[in-house]
Formats: C-alpha cells, sequence, structure tokens
C-alpha cells in the first residue's frame, strides 16, 4: 500500500482511507477538544471536504491532507470541554494473579490519572494520547501534528512530569 | 528535580524504549521510577469513547450522497459495471433472457436481509449470503438455492426445499435456520419437522428443537435451547460448535480477517457474540477459549495462550 498515487475519488479508495484513519483522527480532534460529538462531526466534515477535493489529493497524501483540515477546523471552533476517557480492566491478562487489592488499586489510581490527563495543556495531551491510547510512533505524531520528532519527544517528556506531579498532589 | 530531567526527551525516550542501558538502570534507581511505570501502564490501559466506524462511514455516504452532486458522477461506476454485466448477459443468452425469471438476494459482510418469497413463506438473510428462486416455477415446486446462513419461517402447503451445495433440506410448514460453508452443513428445526439430505443421500428427519450438522462428513445431532436463531436478534450463538465456523461468523458479521494459523479450529465453543461491538464480540468468544488475540485495523490475529 506504500506508494500508492492512486485518487481517492475511486470509492474504494476512498473507503479505504476512511477506515484507515477515520478512527485515529476522530481521537486526534477528541484530545484536543474533549467533546465526541464535535469531534465525530469534525470528522464527517473533513471527509466530505476530502471527497470535494479527491481530484487533488493521492492516497499516500490524503492522512496528511486529513490531519491538516481537521486542525483547522479545530481551531474554528471554540467551544472546549474536558476529556473524558474510559478505563479498561486487562481482559486479556485476566488469569494472573492479581488481587482485588491490586485491581482496586489500580482503578483508583486511574481516575487520579484521568484527571490529570483532563488537565494536560493540549499539546501535551494530544502527543500523550496519541502514544499511549493511539499507540502511534513519535514520527507519526510528528507528521500528525506538523512539528518536529524532537518537539513531539519534548512534549511527551513535559506531560510525563506534569502527570506525576499532578498525581502526586492529589 | 531529579538528574534525568534535564535531558528534554528522557522520559520519551524511555517510553519508546530508546534508553541506553546506563540511563536505565540509574532511572530504575530513581525514587520517582514506580510511579512513572504506573502511570505509563495505566495511561495504555485507558480509551476513547467507542467508535462506530461502520456507522459513521454510511452517515458520511448519506451526507455526500444528499449535499455534493460531485458524487453521484463517480458514484455510478459500479452500477455501469452491473450494465455492462447485465448486457452481456442479455446478448449471451438473447431469446433465453425472456424466460429467465430467476430472483436472487444476497447480503454483504455485516448485513442481514428480511425476504417474503411468493406464498408469503419468510427468510431472513444472513450476512454473506444469498438465496435465489424461479418466480415462474415457484408454482409448480417451492424451490430455492441457498449459500450462507437463512432462518426459514414456511407457510403451510407442497413441499418447500432448500438446496445447497451441501445438500438439501425438505419441509411442509415450519421454521428452521440452515447454515452452510465448505465441508459445512447446519441445520437447526424451530417449528414443525423438517426432512435433511446430505450431498452423500444421508436422510434425516429432525424435529421441533432438534438440530444437525454434518462437518468434514461425520454427523452431529443436539437439541435446541432456543425459540429462533439469535442471529435474527443481533446476537449469534453457538452450541458446541467448531471454532473455525465460529469464526467465519465473526468475519461476515464484520468484515474482518482473522489469522488463525495459530489456534486449533477443531475446538468447540458454546456462548454467543453480538453484532454490535467488535471488541465485545472478540472477548465473549475468545476469552472462554483462552486465546489471546490482537485486534488491528480490520485484521485480527489470534495467539495461543
Amino acid at each position: 500500500m506504500s506508494n500508492n498515487n492512486e485518487s481517492v475519488c475511486e470509492p474504494t479508495t476512498f473507503e479505504l482511507v476512511f477506515s484507515l484513519h477515520s478512527e485515529s483522527l476522530r481521537n486526534f480532534v477528541y484530545y484536543k477538544c474533549g467533546d465526541i460529538q464535535q469531534a465525530e462531526d469534525i470528522v464527517q466534515d473533513t471527509f466530505i471536504k476530502l471527497w470535494m477535493n479527491c481530484a487533488k489529493v493521492v492516497f499516500d497524501k490524503a492522512k496528511s491532507y486529513l490531519f491538516t483540515v481537521a486542525n483547522n477546523a479545530f481551531l474554528n471552533d471554540v467551544a472546549h470541554k474536558k476529556v473524558v476517557l474510559n478505563y479498561q480492566k486487562n481482559i486479556t491478562n485476566r488469569s494472573s494473579n492479581e488481587t482485588p487489592e491490586f485491581l482496586l488499586e489500580e482503578q483508583e489510581f486511574s481516575e487520579k490519572l484521568k484527571k490529570a490527563i483532563a488537565d494536560l495543556p493540549v499539546k501535551q495531551r494530544e502527543v500523550f494520547l496519541l502514544s499511549r491510547i493511539d499507540k502511534k510512533k513519535y514520527t507519526e505524531i510528528a507528521e500528525i501534528i506538523g512539528i518536529s520528532v524532537k518537539g513531539v519527544e519534548k512534549r511527551m517528556s513535559q506531560a510525563l512530569i506534569a502527570l506525576r506531579k499532578q498525581i502526586g498532589n492529589i | 528535580m531529579e538528574k534525568h530531567y534535564s535531558d528534554e526527551s528522557f522520559l520519551a525516550r524511555w517510553i519508546s524504549g530508546d534508553l541506553t542501558s546506563e540511563e536505565l538502570k540509574e532511572f530504575k534507581a530513581s525514587s520517582d521510577y514506580e510511579e512513572f511505570v504506573k502511570i505509563n501502564n495505566v495511561s495504555q490501559k485507558l480509551s476513547t469513547p467507542q467508535f462506530k466506524k461502520a456507522e459513521a462511514f454510511k452517515n458520511l455516504e448519506k451526507q455526500i450522497d444528499s449535499t455534493h452532486k460531485a458524487v453521484s458522477k463517480t458514484r455510478r461506476l459500479k452500477p455501469y459495471l452491473l450494465y455492462g454485466m447485465a448486457a452481456s448477459v442479455i446478448l449471451l443468452l438473447g431469446y433465453f433472457l425472456f424466460f429467465n425469471t430467476t430472483e436472487s438476494f444476497d447480503t454483504d459482510f455485516g448485513e442481514q436481509l428480511a425476504i417474503t418469497l411468493p406464498d408469503n413463506s419468510q427468510v431472513i438473510l444472513n450476512s454473506k449470503s444469498s438465496i435465489s428462486y424461479d418466480k415462474n416455477k415457484w408454482d409448480e415446486g417451492r424451490t430455492l438455492q441457498l449459500s450462507g446462513e437463512a432462518y426459514f419461517k414456511v407457510e403451510e402447503g407442497s413441499d418447500f426445499i432448500v438446496k445447497t451445495e451441501k445438500g438439501n433440506v425438505t419441509v411442509l410448514g415450519t421454521e428452521f435456520n440452515v447454515n452452510t460453508g465448505v465441508n459445512y452443513f447446519e441445520i437447526q428445526c424451530f417449528k414443525g419437522s423438517v426432512k435433511v439430505v446430505t450431498s452423500n443421500n444421508n436422510e434425516t428427519i429432525l424435529t421441533k428443537g432438534k438440530a444437525i450438522r454434518e462437518l468434514n462428513n461425520k454427523i452431529e445431532n443436539w437439541d435446541l435451547t432456543l425459540e429462533i436463531p439469535t442471529w435474527t436478534t443481533n446476537e449469534s450463538t453457538f452450541e458446541v460448535a467448531p471454532l473455525e465456523q465460529v469464526i467465519k461468523a465473526l468475519e461476515h458479521q464484520y468484515n474482518v480477517k482473522v489469522d488463525a494459523s495459530k489456534v486449533d479450529l477443531n475446538q468447540r465453543y458454546t456462548g454467543s457474540f453480538t453484532h454490535s461491538d467488535i471488541n465485545l464480540a472478540l472477548q465473549s468468544i475468545f476469552t472462554p477459549m483462552e486465546i489471546s488475540y490482537l485486534a488491528e485495523d480490520n485484521r485480527i490475529q489470534l495467539l495461543k495462550k
């Protein structure tokens, strides 16, 4: 799928682009604005825009196009809310010897962590969550946000320090 | 604070596993290490609200179709192809086409279709399945072809015959479910009785609440615990079914590809999975089977514990 210069005007290609990028695009916007409805609306508008401009965007360029357009759409939208994340218990490792006490403690810790994440500055939060939840590499985050890898690493480190301080204080 | 904070990318490199062994050793000895490990571990278990991709895409298509005319130009591609195919069929069959009164229905990944036949019998077609029948010959004998899975509610009357590659099912008036696949043929009878004839001419009569399956030429019988097949109500239920069939149903429902090369496909599964949430579905199949899995986009890789 690399080096693909296919036009996204082709419905199957367009659908492929959607299935590849829609979720992380949604999360990316959500990490910024904290409003899931707004995030999904922006995703829809962004893909409509991609479709309207499909003749100008080839498959390989679609991703950066999408994130740029979505980012601009977000900057135009003013209202911000707090990010609310879900905490999943680890299902695959259920058989490991995690005591109820451990699980309870982890649950409490996760509450603190979620709150601390919600209080992070947007620039740090998007980097941290794209890395930890969407499991994206620093190079990919750098590409999405449009900054250098060094810049991503810096924000990531700052986010960790901020979270550590915040949790320590609670 | 401590020394490692002075390097702006230190913690980021720790997360990505790019610290040197000395740096790591020193970091591990520091008082903050445990706390950072915890932050990292727990944050990886966080998730965003569920994203319903298929639904979002449908909405998007609707939006595009209704407001942006540009779309219809390219969207026509598929119908054109179909017209082309239809045209070539006309050319090939010519005169015979006038007598070609075959009616057919098929479903794609995750779709279901309810069909009313000319005699008011009902068919519910599960995902990735198809039926066809000859409209004109319907009055002479109620016969249809099935591939995949379907649930039938047959009005009383003459013999109603479901033909599949793996065998035929004959009934009068009843409700039953037929599921076929490669080397797989399964019939569940929910009302009345049905006669099943497998490809090697084995004949069996199923009464209400009985089910039969033929797997790799071996026949198994069991009793049903349900009133109707649950897949018609947004859930798929299995009773001691081979894992291979469960995975197939999952693939058809969610349009995913499951790599099961590392697990035994002949082990049996009893349970059900939902059609509305793939993560939940994966959990309810593989957790009790003690199979762990990696899900990435549309590919799911199964790993033996």
